[in-house]
């Protein structure tokens, strides 16, 4: 299977790395670097699974007008909040993806045993999973807000909030695709215990591009999305390894 | 000193105990409840603002307080375990779930009823009830996943990180949701606002409160035991309470 | 009496929040008490075949608790 060279490349690298001398031979940014490109490598290779998200995303959008009303005055007032939902909704859908092959593969009981930190290697794995199914969705967001008839200014700080937004719904989502990921049919579960915790960011986020089509100022919840951000970059990566030790037992 | 707390952690000491200690937390529970009830719907004179129905804010509020209370046990429970590993902490963990659900829900309907008389709907997106409305999912997260594991060990760990997870989040939560509202809420008044409470408004809804702690203490005893026994079937102690062959086998 | 009792016309409120607190209240005793007995009745019933299958007449003694030696006749 064309996924296990990758695997075996990324283990064999470390491993052998390890046995060379005493001490772990991979730096931190080195390792980093590894690990998230054998997993954009990876995910790339396999990007229909990602594209569903991404198709979700436009689907979901679509779906809105369509019950509502197509009215430039009715979309205008909702686009921000469609367009978030959309986006978390997608995210929720495609966090199966982000541990699926590597518990198939064994990979996650060898990146357990490696003398690097856990936190830093899902980090760097969470980090390859936004640039395979956020930032489609950071791009596609103002075409299709467009369509919703979304004044420029609003377009800009929709993208902006978005591109802040998502790599932490990313991390966010996660902590629950570890704390499921041995099991079966987890997909609603995973859903339902992750959502919560995205609420702050979904709030913040359409808020701010509210506020931007209102003609207000919506520095305010970018900033607090971007200590979001740094935050859940900060936090995540350490309860994420815990959850997934408890997983790979 | 410790080895008091060491007894405690011990589960045939604790299931002891706990069967002591359950009925001596109800009963008072209950004799406070009914007091409770009674300062509230009898003695408390009625509100100058939101007459009678402000009575509601007696199985209310001490609805609410439970279910968040009970939510940062679980959470703290869960962390106990999880760092010290002391199995009876996760037993204290998932016994806590279910009560802290049901109060929640109480919480939810008896602000709903108290909204109907007060703005004229059963629900408005006030940030209180719906951060009520999250925490109950928060709840019911925490049970799915639990339910979902097949092995104990597992379930306890993987909760117990979630619960920790919903505890950090949720102040967060909170704030985002009350920033939420108050920009889309008028000048109005928070509904659920607690109106200016003279004494003998206040001594009711503090008993209430009491009551409703020594309860869920006193449910939490009986849930725990359950669950200790449960874990420790394959214990000498446990087999010898089931079979009735222990001086513990009474309760 | 009749005045205060109508509660200012809030009466059917207060009975539906003070009724529905109520039923959670003796639903959690009511849940727990079961949910305690039933474990134990499941778990003296793992036991009870526990010691049946290990052979014996399926009448447990107080002395052997583990399944492998539990087949001596009392």
């Amino acid at each position: 299977m064309p996924v296990n060279s990758g695997t075996e490349a990324t283990a064999g690298t470390a491993a052998e790395a390890e046995t060379d001398s005493e001490a772990p031979a991979l730096g931190l940014l080195a390792l980093f670097w590894v690990v998230f490109e054998r997993d954009l490598r990876v995910g790339l290779r396999r990007w229909t699974d990602a594209s569903n998200s991404a198709l979700f995303f436009v689907l979901v959008v679509t779906l809105f007008p369509l019950a509502l009303s197509p009215r430039a005055e009715v979309l205008r007032t909702i686009a921000p909040g469609v367009l978030w939902i959309a986006a978390l909704l997608a995210t929720l859908l495609s966090l199966h993806l982000l541990f699926r092959a590597d518990l198939e593969d064994g990979t996650l009981e060898q990146l357990l045993t490696l003398p690097y930190p856990l936190g830093w290697m899902l980090l760097a794995k969470t980090s390859a999973h936004w640039i395979i199914t956020g930032i489609p969705l950071v791009v596609m967001a103002p075409i299709l807000a467009i369509t919703y008839h979304l004044p420029a200014n609003a377009l800009g700080v929709l993208t902006f909030s978005l591109l802040l937004g998502t790599p932490t719904l990313s991390l966010l989502g996660s902590i629950g695709a570890a704390l499921t990921a041995g099991l079966r049919g987890a997909g609603v579960l995973l859903a339902f215990i992750v959502a919560p915790l995205m609420l702050p960011v979904l709030i913040l986020g359409a808020r701010a591009t509210d506020l931007a089509l209102a003609g207000a100022d919506p520095t305010g919840p970018l900033y607090l999305l971007s200590a979001l951000l740094v935050l859940a970059v900060s936090l995540v990566p350490v309860v994420a390894a815990g959850a997934i030790r408890v997983s790979a037992d | 000193m410790w080895t008091w707390f060491y007894r405690l952690a011990s589960p045939p000491h604790f299931y002891f105990l706990a069967g002591k200690l359950s009925s001596w937390l109800l009963i008072p529970a209950i004799i406070l409840v009914v007091i409770g009830t009674w300062g509230g719907l009898v003695l408390a004179p009625p509100d100058y603002q939101q007459g009678d129905a402000f009575r509601i804010i007696y199985v209310h509020v001490p609805s609410a307080y439970l279910s968040m209370m009970v939510y940062v046990t679980m959470a703290l429970a869960g962390a106990i375990g999880l760092i010290w590993r002391i199995k009876l902490a996760h037993a204290v963990a998932a016994s806590c779930a279910p009560i802290g659900a049901s109060f929640t829900f109480a919480a939810l309907v008896t602000g709903a009823v108290w909204g109907k008389p007060m703005w004229g709907t059963y629900w408005e997106w006030d940030p209180r009830l719906t951060s009520e409305l999250i925490l109950l999912f928060l709840y019911f997260g925490y049970m799915g996943l639990r339910g979902a594991f097949e092995d104990i060990n597992q379930a306890d760990r993987a909760s117990a990180i979630l619960a920790i997870a919903g505890v950090v989040n949720v102040p967060i939560i909170h704030f985002s949701v009350i920033w939420w509202a108050s920009l889309h809420q008028g000048p109005t008044l928070s509904k659920l606002e607690v109106p200016s409470i003279s004494g003998d408004m206040l001594w009711p809804l503090l008993t209430m409160i009491l009551a409703f702690t020594l309860f869920f203490l006193g449910i939490l005893a009986m849930r725990v035991r359950g669950e200790v026994l449960e874990r420790e079937f394959q214990a000498r102690w446990a087999q010898d309470v089931l079979r009735g062959a222990s001086p513990m086998s009474a309760n | 009496m009749d005045k205060s009792l109508a509660m200012g016309g809030y009466a059917g409120y207060l009975m539906a929040a003070y009724g529905v607190t109520a039923v959670v209240v003796v639903g959690n005793i009511i849940a727990a008490r079961r949910r305690f007995r039933r474990t134990q009745q499941r778990l003296r019933d793992q036991l009870g075949r526990r010691a049946g299958r290990a052979g014996g007449p399926g009448r447990v003694d107080g002395q052997s608790s583990d399944g492998a030696t539990i087949g001596r006749e009392s």
